[in-house]
């Protein structure tokens, strides 16, 4: 390991580290441009020369593109290389415009900055500055090519490291530009990041364009929660109103960026319908008072009908305090515990994921960078969870095989083997693979279980154009050293989650090392399906509300009418209730129905805690106080002239300090008192769930705590080797219905952001050339799709790239599919119609 | 003796007192009749703030955030915003001259010479609130200390006007022909 | 210019990315210049990202966007031939085609371009018409130069 000197200071470094980073880890930041430590080096700004005073280089030298060496003395401050980089900040300000005063980067300008700090304030050469004509980029990105810098960052991000094509650069020398052949919205769904990577001001964020200065900003730590990674942000906010989300560097999760769907998903917390006062049927009351109704009507139906006759449904995009003080609420009052999922299955499929990953399985997104063998079974990345697909491009750049095994048309950034199987067939598709890979020897190792597995495990695939593809990519599997599984948990069979951990296990066995990755629907997923016990399901909830056993309903931060299946029933089911008690921040349509109804805070307005898909508790502080935006109330003109105390429409509270004051006032005497310290919750949560008692409730935010059920040996291959028999027994008369998600218009939370509702596409139907030429249909027409309770109309897309026997369509905002008795759904295949 | 001397010492003392009284008396008063008489003052000394226009009549504040971030009182509050033909202005623009302290701070920091302090110092009233202007109260239709400035000439960005039209700049590149 | 003959071009490279600048080069000698419709058509067919094929067609100085003449000359302005008059000849030959450097007639007979050396600094001042070398210029020859070319 190289060992240098650098301003005075010795550090010791990897082989291969250059000297600017080098440099950064003893706290010493050499100005740069191009550099940028998730892109990596380019040489192309010249402003981070710094003197080579001793060792194998000499002289002034770009510290960015120099590895550290044995012996090297590095001056940083040397009079030639500060003026060195003087002279290359003057020059890069040459053709820059004077408009600082006009730009949105001013204030957290990287160029602002060094020009500054190098001392360069008035423009020596005289001649004509050079000016460029801006493009369109669509919704999220403003383009202002005058003030480029020819710094490349924006087209390594977007077309190495993100893999979309569609920005690039043009022509030569200082005429160089960076744009769309033509103008046009940008198609990566990582878009947003150029904005941040651009050291000037070329792209700029359009929604939050003109809406403040960086030191005006209400700035804090915070988490995206709209899918269940839960990658790291900031958040800004200013008069009331969240104006701007970035990214937020972490190891473990998402690196350097995010995807557009997380930096632009969070307006639903402006949403100008947000409700914000609490209500008893229309009328607005206080909150107090609302409390007070809702605890006498609840306390007359437990008199009434028993402690059972309330039931409760939280949701998987609650936090773990809202999640976890509903779950002592019920428990206290003696009541059902609460429902966290939409269907036993899912149910089910999410609780097996979640015990089978351990702190020797699970991997987090970095380390699916370094995998030389990425095995994803029914995941979409780019439409589930976006930043999953970034990660396993940098892991397909370091030169691994990347197989995805899903019915849908999956696309991702880079080359991939798919295999389009129904979902019947993911199992037998995968067991075949790990088989084909796996010598029996290493099974034999892992005892009975995993022998049993192993053999009932079939030895090829049926179908044969597949089986051939799976030849050669099981010879890439047998040479992986570091093979990660990813699965999916939206569209499997039951037993899928285990079978992926079962053949991670066979894989670690035999290759020694071997990741597992689950993915969720939903942010707090994971938390959910730690914390409830009872494995009941929404469907169960408006059953015993249709026998007449449950009389009040109270939807925590909850929406089923999004996601149940049948919207007809569960409105029908809705209507018989005494009491409807809902708490929630979105102007859903639950909301609207409510007969009470609780505002509470989204997660920017408190101090919240999620656990993502891989066990990791994370943190995130409250960007602002909350309360209705000042544009808002002021129609965007001045502010309103008054005094007042309180914060107009800041009544809304975290959905757990409501519940704990209605607990307090329907306890009966005796009972536990709650308290509205977020401590005590928290050390009831780790009294009553140990695996939580290791998470520290200070401040800071650790990002390196992760919650694992399964420890050890003793949980290895609890499914006792069960494998689906699929393969290919399906009757031919019908087609599956897999409903997936799509980048835009699917998760509940961005469906409200306005910003993504206009590059959300419309929704349509996905169709394998062999159905839809045995159905006669073509491309792009209309067709009409019955389903149980109706039907729905849509375009029709002939795809090559999914499985047949198998239709797909998105859970889409635009699309009322929620028509559908239960999953699976099978449609017969001539009901199909134009 | 003394008793004597004492009453010549106070006599004299009281008529020197008187001399200077009657002198004064013909002299003309200094005191000015304010608010009958008005002094004129220096073009530059500080009082109360206004937003000055271009010499095309249109409101040159841009909506920097400057003023505010380097006002010491933190009296100036706004919001810029977007004009449909792309201009950035502040939708509103407020100064608490309630809290100012008429330092001259933002007319230093001012980069488009938009704010700028005048002469006049009579703000006072009953009601507080009063002292608070809006945009509408602060806006003149003249350019103040330099009518000539124009910021968005020089600035380099195609808000006014096309790119490649202000002072000292060049023709767009051709992104589509390689001649040098 | 026909899909049929794009196809060809590409067809004998292998459609491979990394002949795009070949495919270029041939469709640039067939159509003196890359029009558009061609360039999108090539970016269809060889699966290319536009933005990618424009890179390649604005980098090079040999390509052109723009509509050429069917003639090409190419005055030499490089230090041999500056140093001997090359920028006269160049003078002389935009007065008498009506065009200045970089601009094609109306009548599309002829495309002016200035170059930086041609390698044959013994004959300067030298003019390149069609890729044959014209020595040893003067004023009073670019007429007489000119006269052959329809």
């Amino acid at each position: 390991m190289p060992k240098l000197k650098i301003d005075g200071l010795e550090i010791e470094v990897e082989r291969g580290t250059k000297v600017i980073e080098a440099a950064a880890r003893l706290g010493i930041i050499i100005p740069r441009f191009c550099f940028h430590p998730g892109l990596g080096p380019v040489g192309a700004c010249r402003v981070c020369a710094v003197k080579f005073e001793e060792g194998p280089v000499k002289g002034v030298q770009m510290s960015c593109m120099t590895d550290a060496q044995d012996g090297m003395v590095v001056s940083t401050t040397d009079e030639e290389a500060a003026d060195f980089r003087k002279h290359v900040i003057e020059w890069l300000m040459m053709n820059h415009p004077h408009d600082c005063p006009v730009c949105d980067e001013g204030g957290h300008c990287l160029l602002q900055d060094l020009t500054v700090a190098g001392g360069h304030g008035i423009r020596r050469y005289l001649g004509k500055k050079r000016t460029y004509n801006d493009q369109y980029l669509g919704v999220f990105v403003q383009h202002e090519m005058n003030r480029c810098i020819q710094c490349w960052r924006c087209r390594r991000f977007y077309q190495e490291f993100a893999g979309y094509r569609d920005l690039g650069a043009l022509q030569i020398a200082h005429h160089t530009y960076f744009g769309r052949a033509t103008d046009g919205q940008l198609e990566s769904p990582f878009s947003g990041n150029i904005i941040d990577i651009c050291p000037t001001g070329v792209y700029t964020d359009k929604p939050s364009r003109f809406t403040g200065r960086r030191w005006d900003f209400e700035r804090g730590p915070s988490l995206c929660i709209h899918c269940s990674l839960g990658c790291h942000i900031i958040t800004s906010a200013r008069y009331r109103e969240m104006t701007r989300l970035e990214a937020r560097f972490s190891e473990s999760v998402n690196g350097y960026f995010i995807c557009d769907r997380g930096r632009y998903g969070f307006y639903y917390t402006n949403h100008p319908e947000r409700p914000r006062r609490a209500r008893i049927r229309t009328e607005e009351v206080s909150l107090d008072q609302a409390i007070q109704t809702a605890a006498q009507k609840i306390i007359q139906i437990n008199q009434k009908n028993g402690p059972k006759a309330i039931a409760c449904l939280g949701s998987a995009r609650s936090c773990v305090e809202n999640q976890a003080m509903l779950i002592r609420f019920c428990r206290v009052q003696g009541w059902n515990e609460p429902t966290y999922f939409e269907t036993p299955t899912m149910a089910k499929k999410v609780k097996r994921a979640v015990a089978r990953l351990d702190e020797q399985l699970a991997v987090s997104m970095r380390e699916i960078e370094k995998a030389d063998f990425i095995l994803a079974v029914g995941a979409d990345p780019v439409n589930e969870a976006p930043m999953l697909a970034l990660a396993m491009r940098q892991a397909f750049r370091n030169e691994a095989t990347i197989v995805v095994i899903d019915p849908r048309p999956v696309f991702l950034p880079f080359e991939f083997e798919h295999l389009p199987v129904a979902p019947d067939d993911l199992e037998p598709c995968l067991t075949a693979l790990i088989k084909g890979a796996v010598h029996r020897s290493a099974a034999e190792k892992m005892g009975e279980e995993a022998l049993r597995f192993y053999d009932t495990a079939p030895a090829e695939y049926p179908d044969a154009p597949i089986k051939n593809r799976m030849v050669k990519i099981t010879q890439k599997l047998r040479q992986s050293r570091y093979p990660v599984i990813i699965c999916g948990t939206s569209i499997v069979r039951e037993t899928t989650p285990d079978v992926a951990a079962d053949s991670a296990l066979l894989l670690r066995a035999a290759r020694g090392r071997a990741g597992l990755f689950y993915l969720m629907s939903e942010a707090n997923t994971f938390g959910a399906a730690l914390l409830s016990s009872e494995e009941g399901s929404v469907m169960d909830v408006v059953e015993s509300i249709e026998k007449g056993s449950v009389k009040g309903l109270m939807l925590v931060e909850s929406d089923p009418f999004r996601s149940f299946p049948d919207y007809e029933r569960l409105k029908q089911a809705v209507d018989k209730l005494d009491l409807f008690l809902v708490m929630d921040y979105l102007p859903s349509f639950a909301a609207r129905l409510a007969h009470l109804f609780f505002p509470t805070q989204t997660l920017f307005e408190m101090e919240t805690s999620f656990v993502n898909q891989e066990g990791r508790v994370q943190f995130a502080t409250s960007a602002y106080r909350g309360g209705i935006p000042i544009s808002q109330i002021s129609a965007g003109g001045h502010p309103l002239r008054v005094f007042r105390r309180d914060i107009p429409g800041g009544e809304s509270q975290p959905a757990w300090q409501i519940l704990a004051k209605l607990a307090n006032i329907i306890s009966l005497p005796g009972r536990e008192m709650f308290s509205l310290s977020k401590n005590e919750l928290w050390s009831w949560i780790a009294k009553e769930y140990p695996i939580f008692a290791n998470v520290p409730i200070a401040d800071e935010l650790p990002d390196d705590v992760r919650v694992h059920l399964a420890q050890g040996r003793e949980k290895l291959f609890p499914s006792g080797g069960q494998i689906r028999s699929g393969g290919l027994s399906r009757e031919n008369s019908t087609l599956e219905l897999v409903m997936g998600d799509w980048t835009f218009g699917t998760e509940e939370l961005s469906t409200y952001s306005k910003y993504l509702q206009q590059v959300e596409k419309e929704p349509c139907l996905f169709m394998s050339p062999k159905d839809a030429s045995m159905l006669g249909l073509k491309d792009r027409e209309r067709i009409t799709l019955p389903l149980d309770k109706g039907r729905l109309e849509m375009e029709l897309r002939i795809v090559d790239t999914m499985a047949p026997g198998v239709i797909v369509m998105p859970k889409h905002r635009q699309l009322a599919w929620q028509k559908i008795e239960k999953w699976p759904v099978k449609v017969a295949m001539g009901q199909i119609r134009k | 003796m003394g008793t004597i001397k004492n009453l010549a010492e106070g006599i004299t003392a009281l008529l020197k007192g008187l001399a200077t009284t009657l002198k004064i008396l013909s002299r003309k008063p200094v005191t000015e009749q304010y608010p009958e008489y008005r002094r004129p003052l220096p073009a530059r000394s500080r009082a109360v703030i206004v937003l000055t226009r271009d010499p095309d009549g249109e409101e040159r504040c841009v909506a920097c955030y400057l003023c505010s971030a380097v006002c010491p009182v933190s009296c100036i509050s706004m919001q810029s915003a977007e004009r449909e033909d792309g201009r950035r202005y502040p939708r509103w623009f407020r100064i608490n001259f309630a809290r100012c302290i008429y330092c001259g701070l933002c007319e230093e920091a001012c980069p488009t010479l938009a704010i700028q302090l005048t002469p006049n110092f009579e703000t006072s009233g009953r009601d507080i609130l009063k002292l608070v202007y809006e945009k509408e109260d602060l806006l003149v239709n003249h350019g103040g200390k330099n009518n000539e400035y124009n910021f968005y000439k020089r600035a380099g960005v195609a808000m006014v006007g096309d790119k490649g039209t202000q002072i000292n700049e060049d023709k767009p590149v051709d992104l589509k022909s390689n001649l040098p | 210019m026909e899909a049929s003959k794009i196809d060809r071009i590409v067809r004998q490279y292998g459609a491979r990315e990394s002949a795009i600048l070949a495919i270029l080069q041939d469709i640039q000698a067939e159509e003196k210049y890359l029009p558009r419709e061609t360039l999108e058509y090539v970016s269809q067919k060889m699966r290319i990202p536009m933005v990618h094929v424009f890179r390649i067609a604005t980098f090079y100085n040999a390509l052109s966007l723009k509509p050429r003449g069917r003639h090409k000359i190419d005055v030499c302005l490089g230090t041999a031939c500056h140093v001997r008059g090359g920028d006269k000849i160049l003078d002389k030959l935009e007065r008498d085609l009506g065009i200045s450097v970089g601009e094609t007639t109306k009548d599309k007979r002829f495309t002016l371009e200035s170059v930086h050396c041609v390698g044959c600094c013994s004959l300067g001042p030298v003019a390149v018409i069609d890729g044959d070398v014209h020595g040893r210029l003067s004023q009073e020859k670019v007429p007489g130069l000119l006269k052959d070319f329809k």
